[in-house]
């Protein structure tokens, strides 16, 4: 048996070894009593990185440090500076990225893109032209229209309708069906050597004659094809397509170069596309010739690209005539006729908000 | 709480109807009290922030252990290492562990990471050709590793690298295997095992069980041994390159069957994913790619030279072959993992 007095005194003897006990612990963690040192020693490490032109880790450093002091406000005027300062120059690079992407400068591009990721590694569209600049895409997108079967879309793509069962087995669909109008479908890439595949004929006459190295006038064409392939392969196109070019002016009708030539062609416009620089792809698919397998999808595809960006511009210019940003809104809207000038409102609404900025 | 005051046949310990006795309410606090205390000894965290947290370290951490239960990756105790200027865990240190990006793609004001692949083929008791490696030579290369602070890495690492996810050791290395040669096992894996490395082994499904190929408890063991094994097609034909009689149909079919067929059985015996696929003879074009991505493969790699930066198109990720008559200044070559650009 116990008496409440003696239980009382238990209990609050017990209380104030466990009040007193956990509260020596959290005492002595560093959190309390080093966090002044402990935000110096990490302020010193980032004054290192940012010396030694680290930005993401000086900035890394310098939350640290002014987590354990937030009281500074020297530091957080530095942190502040800090982030804002990486920010404006991953945008700078970014932008002077984007100015060599469009000019087809890909070493340009890549290293501009790749200095806006070191000031920045959250740039998500830096990363994503990075990749596209090394991966050139193996299909084209395409919106499936009202009249489309598997074979005229092959027929389109290819050149050729035999390729309709391969269309629709890589969307995991059923040649035999139609597809459905408004779905999107991938169309590979293929190389027209791979389309026109036919087994040789059953009888060959055999020969003894064997290829003469084609070699025209001091330029071994052999050795600047097997280059453009090579070029080819590791994705570098712009190179391809100037080795292809240096041929054919030797040797005009050299059918493989004018092939290389087509699909490097090809590969620069829909990636110009995929970076929604559509003046420039559109100028680039116009150098490929008429029927080459894949051109029409990916005309197709920049046509709705800039009929998406005119809309846009547009919007936004609703966006300023409803703020009465009148000037501002006219901008927009001439953009969205750049893009596609068939634009009705945009042109009505242009004339409604000159009147406005008369009146 | 319950169980502490019941007995197994059910019966009260204490007789919650009866007033308790002094030892008893002593007893339970003060256990209580030495719980509540000794969780919070174990508790090594301070404080964990948005994008680190800070430690103190305790008796039998070690950078992997930390890693494990902070970043949930053991592999990844390099990042707390160099992150607090270490190269071991001691008890009582006070530690940062990043949780946010931290050196991913390996960009510095000087260039880049990039991340070499070795890829072998065959091995030699004895002196080695062309195309099999000796396993002298062998050693030495892993030692030569091992020595000059190589870290192996896996494709999965590398992958998580080349998309922007994840950062890698500063010299990291990934080393892979191809066709499936018994001397994987018998010369390699003897080898890889002393010095504490895996590897990835590409097969292609039709050599498993062929008198001079591995067998399939031969890969469930390297597999259960942490060795990644994947794909390199079904019979190794150049899938670049269509057969004289091929139309673009069979062409096509034939691909499909070496891609697919191949993912399939390799996860169905090893239950594991198979997400990578080496190209037999290292060529992969437009329609390989497009077919490997249809298939659910995450990258596929090439023998074209050269170490990878993180942006390299994942379906043409490079290899260096090392081959049998190299030696080891050559093999030394083959280690690139810095790329100069004044970026």
């Amino acid at each position: 048996m116990m008496n409440v007095k003696t239980l009382n005194f238990c209990l609050i003897f017990i209380l104030f070894l466990f009040i007193g006990g956990c509260a020596e612990l959290q005492k002595s963690t560093l959190y309390y009593d080093n966090r002044i040192p402990l935000s110096r020693r990490y302020q010193a490490r980032a004054l290192e990185y940012e010396k030694i032109n680290e930005p993401q880790l000086a900035l890394y450093y310098y939350k640290i440090a002014y987590t354990f002091y937030p009281q500074n406000k020297d530091l957080e005027k530095k942190l502040n500076e800090l982030k804002q300062k990486n920010l404006n120059e991953a945008e700078k690079h970014f932008q002077l990225g984007m100015v060599a992407y469009k000019n087809n400068e890909s070493e340009s591009a890549k290293k501009e893109f790749l200095i806006t990721l070191r000031y920045y590694s959250e740039h998500k569209e830096a990363a994503r032209y990075l990749k596209q600049l090394s991966a050139a895409p193996v299909y084209s997108s395409y919106t499936v229209q009202k009249e489309d079967t598997f074979k005229k879309i092959s027929q389109d793509a290819y050149r050729s309708a035999k390729l309709d069962f391969f269309i629709a087995e890589y969307n995991d669909l059923d040649a035999k069906t139609r597809p459905n109008p408004g779905q999107t479908i991938k169309i590979p890439v293929v190389e027209t050597k791979f389309i026109d595949l036919e087994p040789p004929p059953k009888i060959q006459i055999k020969t003894e004659e064997t290829k003469p190295k084609k070699e025209i006038r001091g330029i071994d064409i052999e050795k600047e094809l097997a280059d453009a392939r090579n070029f080819f392969a590791l994705n570098d196109f712009a190179n391809s397509l100037t080795v292809c070019e240096k041929i054919l002016k030797f040797d005009p009708a050299n059918t493989e170069a004018i092939e290389l030539k087509n699909l490097a062609n090809l590969q620069i416009g829909i990636s110009l596309t995929n970076a929604k620089n559509y003046f420039q792809a559109i100028k680039v698919l116009n150098k490929v010739d008429s029927g080459f397998p894949g051109l029409d999808p990916a005309i197709a595809n920049v046509k709705i690209g800039m009929i998406q960006e005119a809309e846009t511009h547009y919007l936004t210019g609703v966006i300023h005539f409803n703020n009465k940003k009148y000037r501002s809104a006219i901008l927009e809207w001439a953009k969205a006729l750049t893009y596609n000038p068939n634009h009705q409102k945009a042109k009505e609404d242009i004339t409604k908000a000159r009147k406005l900025i008369k009146d | 709480m319950l169980s502490l005051f019941m007995e197994k046949d059910g019966k009260m310990l204490i007789d919650l109807k009866r007033k308790p006795s002094v030892f008893t309410v002593f007893s339970v606090l003060l256990l209580l009290v030495f719980t509540s205390c000794a969780t919070g000894a174990n508790e090594n965290i301070y404080k964990a922030y948005q994008d680190f947290i800070l430690i103190k370290t305790q008796t039998g951490d070690t950078l992997s252990s930390l890693a494990q239960k902070h970043l949930s990756d053991p592999s990844a105790g390099w990042i707390i290492a160099e992150f607090n200027q270490i190269k071991e865990v001691t008890p009582g240190l006070n530690l940062i562990i990043p949780t946010a990006s931290f050196k991913r793609g390996g960009l510095t004001a000087k260039g880049l990471q990039v991340v070499p692949i070795l890829a072998y083929n065959n091995f030699s008791k004895s002196m080695g050709d062309r195309n099999s490696v000796s396993e002298d030579f062998f050693e030495d290369q892993m030692r030569y590793l091992r020595d000059n602070g190589y870290q192996v890495i896996g494709l999965d690492q590398l992958l998580d690298f080349m998309e922007f996810k994840k950062p890698l050791p500063e010299k990291s290395v990934a080393i892979t295997i191809d066709n499936g040669w018994r001397t994987t096992y018998d010369i390699a894996y003897p080898i890889l095992k002393k010095y504490g490395f895996k590897a990835t082994l590409f097969i292609y499904t039709d050599f498993i069980g062929n008198k001079k190929g591995l067998e399939w408890d031969h890969l469930l063991e390297l597999s259960k041994n942490g060795f990644d094994i994947q794909s390199q097609g079904k019979t190794n034909r150049d899938l670049t390159k269509p057969d004289k009689e091929d139309t673009f149909r069979t062409y096509y079919k034939t691909l499909e069957k070496e891609l697919s067929y191949s993912k399939q059985v390799l996860q169905e015996k090893l239950k594991k994913e198979c997400a990578y696929l080496a190209y037999p003879y290292g060529a992969g074009n437009n329609l390989t790619i497009a077919l490997a991505q249809k298939y659910g493969y995450r990258a596929a790699f090439t023998t074209q030279r050269g170490s990878n930066p993180f942006f390299t198109n994942p379906y043409l990720i490079n290899r260096a072959t090392v081959n049998g008559d190299d030696n080891l200044a050559k093999f030394k070559g083959y280690l690139t993992v810095f790329q100069n650009k004044e970026l």
